[in-house]
C-alpha cells in the first residue's frame, strides 16, 4: 500500500508542516506560549571581565545618539498617530527607515510589531484604510523579519488585501533563510516529531500484536512447563502486555517491542525501530532541553541572527552579555567585531576581532574583517596587503573581491579594482548589485556598503555546548516524568538493549516448538474488519509491521496541528489563515484514502491465508 | 484438523490413514507432561521435533559417538540440518570429514528412533494440522509409514532373542572375515568391529538406529560371523554395566525426553530378589520415570534390550486415559476464544489506561 501513497503528496506535505511547525511555534512564543527570551540586563548591571573588555564598557557616542534620534522618532510618530496625523506618521516613518539604513539595521522589528497592532486595532474598528497604512509602516520598518510578514500576511487577509499570498510566502522563505530561524525550527520541533513517531509505533505495535496474538501466546507457553502451559500462557501474555499502560508510553513501547519479537516468524523491525525510538528518547531529551535553554539566551538569539547578516538595535549590547558569560565564544567575538564596526567604532571592533582572531586560527573571517576596518580608518595599503594574504589563503568569495575591488579603487589602482569587480559580479550579481546601490547612497568608505561575511555556524554551534544549569533538572525532570529516570543515559541504554536482543534473537527455533499452538487461528470478523478499515491496520494485518509503523507516524504528524499537542504545535493551524479547511479536508482525504487503499490492496487470499 | 487418543492399539491406522491420503501436515502427539511433532509430507515421514532435544543436537551426538570429532559449541543454536552440515565441514581442526550421504543417513536413523521409540502404552492426544510443512529438503528423509510400523513390529518380536544373544557387557568379535554379501547395516558393523568390543560399545559407536543395530547383529549372529562372549565377572558387575548401559542409550537416544546429566541410577529390589535397576528422572519438565530393566537380572525379558517405560509419576496404575485437566491444557493451547480473549482484554485495557493515567506524563510537552 505504501507504494500507493504517492510520494510526490506525502513529502511536500511533511515539509510543509515542519515548516508551519517550527513557525507555529515561534508564533506561540510570540503570543506568550512560552516565556520570551529574557530582556538584557541594563549596562549598568555589567562589569567588564579583564583588561581585554574595557572598550565594550559605556555606550559609544554614536550609538546612543542614533538610539535617542530613533526614540525620538518613535515617540514622534506616536504623537502624530494620536492627532490621527497620517501624513506626519508616514513622514516619521519614512525618517525611521532612513536611520535604520544609515546604521546598517535590517529590521526594526519592535517598532513594526507595534505599528502592526495598530494596524489591527484599525481593523478592529473597521477601519480598512487605516490598517492597510499601517500594515504598509510596519512592513516598511521591518522588510525581511519573517514573523513580522507572516504577522502582517494575517492582517492583509483580514483587512482584504490581495497581497496576502505575496506575503506569506515572502516570511516562510525569509524564515528558511535565517539561521536563527532555522536552528530554532529544528530544536522545537523535536518533540512533535518524537511524538508523532512514538504514538505511530505505538498504534502499529498494538494492531500488530492484537493480529499476533495467538504466535504470541503460542511463543510464550514454550517457557513454560508442559503440564500448565496452555492455563498460564495466555494470563501471563495479556499481563504482560498490559502492565507497560500504567507505567507510560516510553515503557509501552519498550515491552510491546520485545512482545513483538516474540510474534514474528521471520524478524520484523518494529523491534528494531521500537528499541531505536526509546533510545532516541534518551539522546533527544538533553539535545531539546539544552537546545531550548540556549536559544532563551538573548545573546544567543542575537549571534545566531547577526551570523545570519540580519542587525537590529541592541544587538551590542546583548552580544556584551553573552559573551560576559562565554568569553571563549570566538563567534561571539567575531558578531561583536562586526556589530561595532557596522556601529562606527572601529578601534573597539578591532580588539574584538583581533580577540575572535586569536580564538579561531583557522578562519579567516575576522581577519577579513580586520583588513576592512584598516581600509575604513584610511589604511587602504595596509588593508591591501591584508587581503592579498587572505587571497592567497585562498579567500575568494563575492563579498571578498568586492571589499578587495573598494580598497583597491580607494588605491586608485582601477585596473585592479575593476578585475576584483567584475569577479565578485561572475560569482554574485545580486549581491553585489545590493552593496553597489547602498555605496552609492552612503559613500565608498561606509560599513554598512561593506560585504561582511557570516559567522561560521560550526563556531556558532560550539557555544550550544556550554552548559545551561536550567536545563539540566528540566533534563532530570523529563526523564523522571516518561521513564521513572533521572539521566536520559539509562533510556538509551534501554533503547540500546532492545536492538541488541533484535539482532541476537533468533526466532525460528523457538517457532518450531510453538508452530502447532493455534495453528488454526483467525481473528474474529469483526476484529479483522475492524482493523482492516483502520488506515495502516491492514498492513499490521499482512506482517508489514514497520510499514504500518511510518504510515501510522504520519497520520499522528498530521494529526498534531489539529489537536494542538504538543505545544510546540498551538497556533500552528492559525497561520494556514484561510487554509484551516483546506489542511483539515486533505488530512481527512488522506486519512481515508489510506483507509480504503489499505482495505482493497490485499487480495482475498491474502485475507485467507491470515 | 484430526484430534483424538492415540495408543498402541490405533497408532497403526492413524499413520496409515495419513499416509494413504498423502497429506501434508504436522502431528502434534502431546503426553501430559510435553509434546512432540512428526512431520509429514505428501504422507510420509520427514522430521521429528522434539522441544526438548532438538535434532541438531542429537544428529551431532550420533556423529560425535561415532568418531566425527568433538561436539560444535552452538549447535543447539542451529535451526536446520543444512546448518549443521555446513558448520562440521567448515569447522577448524583435525576432524573427519562429514559426506552429505553420511550425514542423510545419520538424520534417517535418528527420525526412525524417535518414531521407534515412542511409548503409546499410555494413550496420547494428537492433533493432525494440515499445513505445508516447513522442513529442510535438502537432508531430511522421506519414510514410509509402512516401514515404520513393520519395523516397529520386528523390533518387538526379535527383541527378546536379542537380548538372550547379546546381553549387556557381552565383548562382541568377527569369527570371520566376510566374503557373505553383506547389507549396508550389516557392513557398518563389521567396519565398527575391528577389535572385540562390548554392546554398549559397538551400539554407541554405531549410527544406526535401534532396529537396524538390531537387525544386522542377529544377522551376523545367525551366520556365525560373531563371537559373543559374556564375562563371567559381568554377572557381578552387572549394575555397573546396566549403567554403561543406560548411558549408552542415553547417548544413542533411546530416552526420548530425558535430559541425561539428569540421570541417576539406584538399585531397586524386586520380590524375588533379584537385582533390577531403576533409572530416575528427575526432569522438571518431565516428572516420569524411566524403568530400565537388566535383562541378564532378570532372566526372563519381554522387550528389547532394556524395557523402556514412561509412566507418569503418581499416576501409575490409574488407567490409560489422561486427567479432565491434562486435556483441558491441550484444548487451552487450540482453542481461538484465548487469543479472542487477549486480544479483547488488550484492546479495551489500551482505551481505558491511555486515557485514564497517560495525562500525567503527557503533562509539560
Amino acid at each position: 500500500m505504501v507504494q500507493l501513497m504517492p510520494k510526490a503528496i506525502v513529502l511536500p506535505l511533511i515539509s510543509l508542516f515542519l515548516i508551519l511547525l517550527s513557525l507555529g511555534r515561534l508564533d506561540a512564543q510570540e503570543q506568550g506560549a512560552e516565556p520570551a527570551v529574557q530582556a538584557p540586563p541594563s549596562a549598568s548591571e555589567l562589569a567588564p571581565a579583564d583588561s581585554a573588555e574595557s572598550y565594550i564598557s559605556g555606550y559609544r557616542d554614536r550609538y546612543v545618539e542614533s538610539e535617542t534620534e530613533m526614540k525620538q522618532l518613535w515617540i514622534s510618530l506616536l504623537g502624530a498617530r494620536e492627532e490621527r496625523d497620517l501624513r506626519k506618521v508616514n513622514e516619521t516613518a519614512f525618517a525611521l527607515e532612513e536611520i535604520r539604513t544609515q546604521l546598517g539595521y535590517d529590521n526594526l522589528e519592535n517598532y513594526s510589531n507595534e505599528l502592526l497592532a495598530f494596524a489591527q486595532k484599525e481593523l478592529d474598528s473597521q477601519n480598512r484604510e487605516g490598517a492597510a497604512f499601517y500594515l504598509r509602516k510596519a512592513l516598511q520598518l521591518s522588510p525581511s523579519s519573517p514573523m513580522l510578514l507572516l504577522h502582517a500576511a494575517r492582517v492583509a487577509d483580514k483587512s482584504g488585501g490581495s497581497e496576502f499570498n505575496g506575503l506569506y510566502l515572502k516570511g516562510l522563505l525569509q524564515g528558511v533563510r535565517q539561521r536563527h530561524t532555522l536552528v530554532a525550527s529544528s530544536i522545537r520541533v523535536i518533540y512533535p516529531l518524537m511524538w508523532a513517531l512514538t504514538l505511530g509505533f505505538l498504534a502499529a505495535a498494538i494492531m500488530y500484536l492484537s493480529s499476533s496474538m495467538a504466535r504470541i501466546i503460542g511463543v510464550a507457553s514454550t517457557f513454560a512447563p508442559g503440564r500448565i502451559r496452555g492455563f498460564v500462557a495466555a494470563p501471563a501474555v495479556s499481563l504482560l502486555l498490559i502492565a507497560p499502560l500504567f507505567y507510560g508510553p516510553i515503557w509501552c513501547m519498550a515491552v510491546w517491542s520485545i512482545a513483538a519479537l516474540l510474534a514474528t516468524r521471520d524478524k520484523q523491525w518494529l523491534t528494531f525501530w521500537g528499541g531505536a525510538l526509546v533510545c532516541l528518547w534518551g539522546l533527544v531529551i538533553p539535545i531539546r532541553e539544552h537546545g531550548a535553554a540556549w536559544l532563551g539566551d538573548h545573546g544567543v538569539d542575537t549571534l545566531l541572527r547577526v551570523s545570519s547578516g540580519v542587525f537590529q538595535p541592541g544587538d551590542e549590547e546583548s552580544l556584551r552579555v553573552m559573551l560576559k558569560q562565554n568569553q571563549g565564544s570566538g563567534a561571539g567575538w567575531l558578531a561583536l567585531g562586526e556589530v561595532l564596526m557596522r556601529s562606527g567604532q572601529y578601534e573597539h571592533a578591532h580588539q574584538a576581532l583581533d580577540r575572535a582572531s586569536r580564538l579561531m586560527p583557522s578562519h579567516s573571517e575576522p581577519r577579513h574583517l580586520l583588513a576592512l576596518i584598516s581600509f575604513l580608518t584610511g589604511r587602504s595599503a595596509e588593508a591591501a596587503d591584508q587581503m592579498k594574504q587572505l587571497e592567497s589563503e585562498g579567500l575568494g568569495s563575492a563579498g571578498f573581491y568586492f571589499n578587495y575591488s573598494k580598497v583597491q579603487f580607494d588605491l586608485l589602482d582601477t585596473a585592479a579594482s575593476r578585475e576584483l569587480y567584475d569577479r565578485a559580479n561572475s560569482i554574485d550579481r545580486e549581491l553585489v548589485q545590493n552593496l553597489q546601490l547602498k555605496e552609492e547612497k552612503l559613500g565608498l568608505a561606509n560599513p554598512v556598503t561593506l560585504a561582511l561575511d557570516r559567522v561560521p555556524f560550526t563556531a556558532v554551534l560550539r557555544s550550544a555546548l556550554v552548559s545551561k544549569t536550567n536545563s539540566e533538572s528540566q533534563i532530570a525532570a523529563r526523564c523522571m516524568n516518561l521513564m521513572g529516570f533521572k539521566r536520559p543515559l539509562y533510556i538509551s541504554l534501554l533503547g540500546a538493549a532492545i536492538m541488541l536482543m533484535f539482532i541476537t534473537f533468533s526466532t525460528k527455533r523457538r517457532l518450531s516448538r510453538s508452530s502447532s499452538y493455534f495453528s488454526e487461528y483467525r481473528l474474529p470478523p469483526l476484529l479483522y474488519g475492524t482493523l482492516r478499515l483502520i488506515p495502516a491496520g491492514s498492513l499490521a494485518l499482512n506482517d508489514r509491521p514497520s510499514r504500518c509503523f511510518l504510515l501510522c507516524a504520519v497520520i499522528s504528524l498530521l494529526t498534531l496541528p489539529l489537536i494542538e499537542w504538543p505545544v510546540e504545535t498551538q497556533n500552528l493551524i492559525h497561520l494556514l489563515r484561510g487554509f484551516e479547511l483546506h489542511y483539515t479536508f486533505v488530512f481527512w482525504f488522506f486519512v481515508l484514502a489510506c483507509s480504503y487503499l489499505g482495505f482493497n490492496s490485499f487480495s482475498s487470499e491474502d485475507a485467507e491465508q491470515r | 484438523m484430526l484430534t483424538g487418543m492415540l495408543n498402541s492399539e490405533n497408532l497403526s491406522s492413524v499413520l496409515r490413514g495419513i499416509s494413504q491420503k498423502r497429506q501434508n501436515g504436522l502431528m502434534e502427539i502431546s503426553f501430559p507432561d510435553g509434546a512432540v511433532t512428526v512431520v509429514f509430507s505428501a504422507g510420509k515421514v520427514v522430521d521429528f521435533i522434539d522441544p526438548v532435544s532438538p535434532g541438531c543436537s542429537e544428529v551431532m551426538r550420533r556423529l560425535s559417538n561415532a568418531g566425527y570429532g568433538e561436539e560444535i559449541d552452538d549447535v543447539g543454536e542451529m535451526e536446520t540440518y543444512s546448518d549443521l552440515f555446513r558448520a562440521l565441514n567448515n569447522r577448524s581442526g583435525e576432524h573427519r570429514l562429514v559426506d552429505e550421504e553420511t550425514f542423510k543417513k545419520v538424520i534417517r536413523h535418528r527420525i526412525l528412533d524417535r518414531l521407534y521409540m515412542l511409548n503409546l502404552d499410555h494413550s496420547a492426544i494428537y492433533s493432525f494440522k494440515i499445513q505445508m510443512p516447513e522442513y529442510d529438503r535438502d537432508f531430511s528423509p522421506a519414510i514410509s509409514v509402512g516401514q515404520i510400523l513393520l519395523d516397529r513390529v520386528a523390533l518387538e518380536t526379535d527383541g527378546e532373542r536379542f537380548v538372550k544373544r547379546f546381553k549387556p557387557g557381552c565383548m562382541i568379535a568377527l569369527s570371520t572375515s566376510g566374503g557373505d554379501a553383506l547389507s549396508e547395516e550389516e557392513q557398518a558393523v563389521f567396519a565398527a568391529l575391528d577389535k572385540p568390543r562390548t554392546l554398549e560399545e559397538l551400539r554407541s559407536r554405531l549410527i544406526l538406529s535401534c532396529y537396524h543395530f538390531q537387525s544386522a547383529l542377529l544377522s551376523l549372529f545367525d551366520r556365525a560371523a560373531l563371537d559373543v562372549n559374556f564375562p563371567e565377572s559381568a554377572t557381578n558387575q552387572a549394575s555397573e554395566l546396566s549403567c554403561e548401559l543406560v548411558n549408552a542409550l542415553e547417548e544413542s537416544t533411546e530416552r526420548p525426553y530425558i535430559a541425561s546429566d539428569q540421570l541417576k541410577v539406584e538399585p531397586e529390589f524386586e520380590p524375588n530378589g533379584q537385582p533390577q535397576e531403576t533409572a530416575r528422572q528427575d526432569d522438571p519438565l518431565t516428572s516420569r520415570v524411566l524403568h530400565v530393566t537388566s535383562p541378564a537380572a532378570s532372566g526372563a525379558p519381554k522387550s528389547v534390550g532394556p524395557v523402556v517405560n514412561l509412566t507418569d509419576e503418581g499416576e501409575e496404575g490409574e488407567g490409560l486415559a489422561p486427567s479432565f485437566l491434562t486435556i483441558l491444557n491441550v484444548k487451552l493451547l487450540n482453542s481461538n476464544a484465548v487469543p479472542n480473549t487477549s486480544v479483547i482484554l488488550l484492546l479495551a485495557a489500551a482505551v481505558v489506561v491511555a486515557v485514564g493515567t497517560w495525562g500525567k506524563y503527557l503533562k509539560g510537552f
